[in-house]
């Protein structure tokens, strides 16, 4: 099993963060991939959205959007019930494993591209609907339906984020553009692609270490659960892109996309939110373990699954 | 100098996220003006390195009356303190031109 070379860009970070290296990236420099990131993967999206637009992918989408929704109202009872978390906690949680993690998608595409296998390229469309309906869902479980909640201003939080506008954004400059259009950017947005995540994985990796610091803070239950809950979610996914007759690479995207947990876009709107949610737990958890969990194993084994089961 | 004025500064350091929403509060509040800095440091939440987005402190300054300092002082206390790495200090500091703050 040929480990993608991007993976061992967030190896790398890992180590250098654990053994307490000062390589990190200036902010801006950090911002600048993230932007370049989220822009290709829209841009790229957008162009394949315009090409494949139909009723079927509507269906798509809405089942997309009712798994987002599913993910967290299943996760939500367990971190309750076995976890015994808090409600805040257990609810901020939920969220961040039923949202997704664009670095993960992004590894998914490039693991699945180098292996030739293909797979709908309108996926990431999939991505930005993923990112806000278990958002809305966490919230709903920590505070109820509470009148003292802005929605306006969560709702600005919620959409206007960085990763949704950024993704979204690049899926209708695509859409509108088109392919042929977008080819003398393409140097910036599609050759350099796998440069950039690998500088953005490099990064992840060293923040990644400085989150599992904390982790030993929060006991077992935690450590197993974001382990454990990936390969759950991965099953759904598998069903659902089995449901929705994606090919094989669909599928592990789609199970990939439901296995991964945000550690983005949901922090910073469960922080304003759920403000008395432990930040420094669902991190630990979503960035410290699952991501690399799903980078390292996870991808491959979702593939392996998928095209067994679409081969079959 | 004589023509010195005595005026408070409000010095607070916080999560970059609550930035937009202490920033209305000032407003609200009738800051006069305000100075923000990306920062970073250590406190009861750990390290706050700020080399990505969910882990940025800011620290914002607001220099005007020792009232209205004290005002924002209790309004942030209130609203903020229990949830959110948070603190801030109130220091005299001496002006040249009063009415501007």
């Amino acid at each position: 099993m040929a480990i993608d070379p991007v993976v061992y860009f967030f190896g790398f970070g890992l180590i250098a963060g654990l053994l307490r290296a000062d390589l990190r990236l200036p902010g801006p420099v950090y911002d600048a991939l993230s932007f370049l990131l989220l822009l290709s993967i829209g841009l790229k999206g957008g162009v394949e959205l315009a090409r494949h637009g139909s009723i079927e992918l509507l269906w798509q989408s809405l089942a997309v959007i009712g798994m987002g929704i599913l993910l967290p109202i299943l996760a939500f009872p367990l971190l309750r019930g076995i976890g015994r978390l808090g409600r805040s906690d257990a609810a901020s949680i939920a969220a961040h494993y039923g949202s997704v993690s664009v670095g993960t998608f992004a590894v998914a595409v490039s693991w699945l591209g180098s292996r030739g296998i293909e797979f709908e390229p309108y996926m990431a469309l999939f991505v930005v609907l993923l990112e806000v309906p278990a958002i809305i869902v966490g919230i709903l479980f920590a505070r109820g339906l509470q009148h003292n909640l802005d929605w306006r201003d969560m709702g600005r939080e919620l959409f206007l984020g960085r990763s949704v506008l950024l993704l979204g954004g690049g899926l209708v400059i695509g859409a509108l553009a088109g392919g042929e259009a977008l080819a003398p950017l393409e140097p910036v947005f599609v050759d350099a692609f796998k440069g950039i995540l690998a500088l953005f994985l490099l990064e992840m990796g060293l923040i990644a270490a400085a989150r599992l610091g904390p982790l030993r803070e929060h006991g077992l239950f935690i450590v197993v659960f974001a382990i454990l809950w990936p390969l759950f979610s991965a099953i759904i996914g598998l069903l659902f892109g089995l449901l929705l007759g994606l090919s094989p690479g669909g599928v592990t995207i789609l199970a990939t996309l439901a296995a991964s947990a945000s550690y983005i876009a949901v922090p910073a709107a469960m922080r304003i939110a759920v403000p008395s949610a432990n930040p420094s737990l669902s991190l630990a958890a979503s960035l410290g373990l699952t991501f690399p969990f799903n980078i390292l194993f996870g991808i491959p084994l979702y593939a392996e699954v998928a095209q067994r089961l679409g081969g079959g | 100098m004589s023509n010195l004025h005595t005026r408070c500064l409000l010095t607070i350091v916080c999560e970059a996220l609550l930035e937009p929403r202490i920033e209305a509060d000032l407003k609200r509040l009738g800051a006069p003006g305000w100075t923000a800095t990306p920062v970073r440091g250590r406190g009861e939440h750990g390290d706050r390195e700020g080399h990505w987005e969910n882990d940025g402190n800011v620290r914002l300054e607001v220099v005007c009356s020792s009232e209205r300092a004290e005002r924002i002082a209790a309004h942030l206390h209130e609203h903020y303190y229990r949830d959110y790495a948070i603190v801030s200090w109130l220091a005299e500091v001496k002006v040249l031109r009063p009415e501007k703050f």
